[in-house]
């Protein structure tokens, strides 16, 4: 599939701050891309370069093969943008949000109407649809600001943080959105700081910290790399201390630490290697005299990917 | 249990209505279409703004919260009308003085301005202080309301959501300056009708009042060296000044108006809190104000004629008799009060068009 978003040497510079440093971004048309790293990590300095709202301070960003640099209308045309915030006019209705939001699209008033009808049915508004826009709930009002970045139909949509501070039902209704958005062809960018909460409606996934792109690529291939470095609890009855420092040595282990809620004296190996090497691992910890009483592979997942590669462990 | 069937609702709701939003198979038809906003070119014509206001979708906003909105003022408002008639009543009493002790009338004609300026006296003043009142509230409200336009969508998270439209930079400012000024549409009404009374003031230096609310100074007028039947005998070229006189003072307190506003915008565009805008609009425009005053006072120094008669009404007669004899001393006087009052009005205009254009800079330079 085509990249429909691509960035190359992206960077922003706030004073002395480098808020992003050389990213290059490649998200692939007709996917639903995670963006996720830590609170600023440039989650929302890449997005709103991406929306034209910042101008790059080096580098390079298309969307939909346009320039965010020179085709910044163009660019305008084919996202669609919904900050972090709710952008709301506190004394409209429901439907004159939407009205209002078309207009500025430049959608005659003639196809107006039928499209807002279209637009709150999608978001499951239409009951709403002469309440003051004030009189909603957060979780409306988020499904509100997704219509409103639909009105002009575009092939893009860029959402940053969606799901923060919704309820988990509001959660749930979001996510089901954006699976229905990505069934009708258009591709999502999508940041969170918690990647369990898009880790379920994602193809792919690009995890950013410090304004780098640390790793990415389809959910496939950051299963994978998960199972390329296992995690394995080790429990011992007694000295513990003496083992961590044992284990670090030893062939395949990349890094030992205590397990934060295990019982004391449990250790968490981080291993990379096949069953083979871990039988080992396991036999010289015996013949080494430690008293083993716990040792099992845990199943990973991706924040412990996530927190293993925001922390610079792996990059 | 209940995500689930809440999905399978929502599934069928969106197969029902997909067709008309998207899905790839159909374009959106507006999608590719260039909007027919105001959308970035130069406007080179005054029914292109006409067509451009009728159609912004900001300005529709605002007039729609104006429907909306009890858009007549409260009682409180009478209070307006004992200060109008109040200053009607002095404005009277100042002419009425000038008429007495103010120009003598050597010629045939002396009925004309005598009965004109008698029948017209109550109208007039009304008028006078009506318009005045107008235009200082144009010239002193009308900016904050323009200064917290943009700063507000800022402040509220909805600027970027303009910002990310389709609407060029200028035609969002031009929307919202426009919201702004449709606002005060019963003012505008009123200011129209009164131009006539306005213009024969500005001719005859009266529009003094309004620009002394204003703040924004005169640089005089025909009446205080001529009166009108004067005006009629010296010819075709007095006619032509004295119509050039009327026309540029009259357009004087507009231009302010302008550069005033624009100030409100720039600073709308450059603060981040409505406070600031509101300061720096205010700090800007009354700097200027006593700029502007304080060049009067220098030019007067070189200009002891204009000034002194353009200082206040009762100077004028004193004057008139030392000039009267001699009629192109008179036109060349009245030549460079014009020429003087045209130069003023350029060098606003000039602040308006730069500070229109600093602001879509830095609006687009974000």
């Amino acid at each position: 599939m085509a990249a429909i978003i691509e960035t190359r040497g992206l960077s922003k510079r706030y004073g002395k701050l480098l808020a992003l440093n050389e990213l290059n971004l490649t998200v692939e048309e007709g996917s639903v891309f995670g963006f996720v790293g830590p609170n600023g990590a440039g989650k929302t300095t890449t997005m709103r370069i991406l929306v034209t709202l910042l101008r790059p301070s080096a580098g390079q960003a298309w969307v939909a093969g346009r320039s965010v640099l020179t085709d910044r209308r163009g660019v305008r045309r084919v996202i669609g943008y919904m900050p972090d915030f709710f952008g709301v006019y506190g004394d409209m209705k429901v439907w004159e949000y939407l009205d209002f939001f078309a207009a500025c699209y430049g959608i005659p008033a003639s196809v107006r109407s039928g499209l807002i009808g279209d637009l709150l049915a999608l978001v499951d508004l239409e009951h709403r649809r002469d309440d003051y826009v004030d009189a909603l709930s957060r979780g409306m009002k988020q499904r509100l600001c997704l219509a409103r970045s639909l009105a002009h139909d575009p092939q893009v949509l860029i959402l940053d943080e969606p799901a923060s501070g919704l309820d988990p039902r509001a959660r749930v209704e979001i996510r089901e959105l954006l699976r229905e958005l990505q069934q009708m062809g258009k591709t999502i960018l999508v940041s969170s700081h918690i990647l369990s909460e898009v880790e379920e409606v994602c193809t792919h996934i690009g995890i950013i910290e410090a304004g780098k792109l640390v790793a990415s690529g389809t959910m496939k291939e950051m299963r994978e790399r998960i199972r390329v470095q296992r995690s394995v609890l080790v429990g011992l009855l007694e000295r513990s201390d003496e083992a961590l420092t044992w284990l670090e040595g030893r062939p395949g282990v990349l890094c030992v630490e205590r397990a934060v809620n295990g019982d004391e004296g449990d250790l968490l190996v981080t291993f990379e290697g096949d069953d083979a090497t871990l039988a080992a691992l396991l036999q010289a910890l015996i013949e080494a005299g430690f008293p083993v009483t716990t040792f099992r592979e845990e199943s990973g997942n991706l924040e412990d990917l996530f927190m293993r590669l925001t922390r610079g462990v792996v990059s | 249990m209940v995500t689930a069937r809440k999905t399978v609702v929502f599934g069928a709701k969106v197969r029902g209505s997909a067709v008309g939003i998207s899905g790839p198979q159909r374009q959106n038809p507006h999608s590719g279409a260039r909007p027919g906003l105001f959308s970035g070119q130069r406007v080179d014509s005054v029914m292109k703004v006409w067509q451009a206001a009728r159609t912004h979708p900001l300005i529709a906003l605002e007039l729609r919260r104006m429907r909306r909105k009890r858009w007549w003022p409260d009682r409180w408002v009478l209070w307006v009308i004992p200060v109008v008639l109040g200053a009607a009543l002095g404005m009277a009493i100042l002419w009425i003085v000038y008429l007495l002790v103010g120009p003598q009338f050597p010629t045939g004609l002396a009925w004309v301005p005598i009965t004109l300026t008698a029948s017209s006296l109550p109208m007039g003043c009304v008028a006078n202080v009506v318009g005045g009142l107008g235009t200082a509230a144009l010239m002193w409200i009308l900016p904050a309301t323009i200064a917290v336009s943009i700063v507000r969508e800022r402040e509220q998270g909805t600027l970027d959501l303009l910002r990310v439209t389709v609407l060029s930079t200028r035609s969002l400012l031009f929307g919202k300056v426009g919201g702004c000024l449709v606002r005060w549409w019963p003012l505008f009404v009123v200011l129209v009708v009164l131009m006539p009374f306005q213009l024969v003031m500005a001719s005859a230096g009266m529009g003094s009042f309004t620009q002394l609310i204003g703040m924004s100074l005169p640089v005089g007028g025909v009446s205080d060296l001529l009166d009108m039947g004067e005006v009629f005998q010296a010819g075709k070229k007095m006619i032509a000044i004295a119509v050039m006189i009327a026309l540029l003072g009259w357009l004087r307190p507009w231009v302010d108006i302008a550069l005033h506003g624009m100030i409100g915008l720039f600073a709308s565009v450059l603060a981040r809190s409505s406070n600031t805008a509101i300061a720096l609009t205010y700090g800007a425009i009354i700097a200027i104000r006593v700029g502007n005053y304080l060049l009067n006072m220098m030019m007067s120094m070189f200009m002891p004629l204009v000034w002194l008669q353009s200082s206040f009404l009762t100077v004028g007669p004193s004057l008139e008799y030392e000039a009267g004899a001699n009629s192109s001393l008179i036109e060349s006087m009245l030549l460079m009060q014009g020429m003087i009052t045209a130069i003023v009005i350029l060098l606003e205009l000039g602040g308006v068009g730069l500070l229109w254009w600093g602001a879509v800079r830095r609006m687009e330079r974000e």
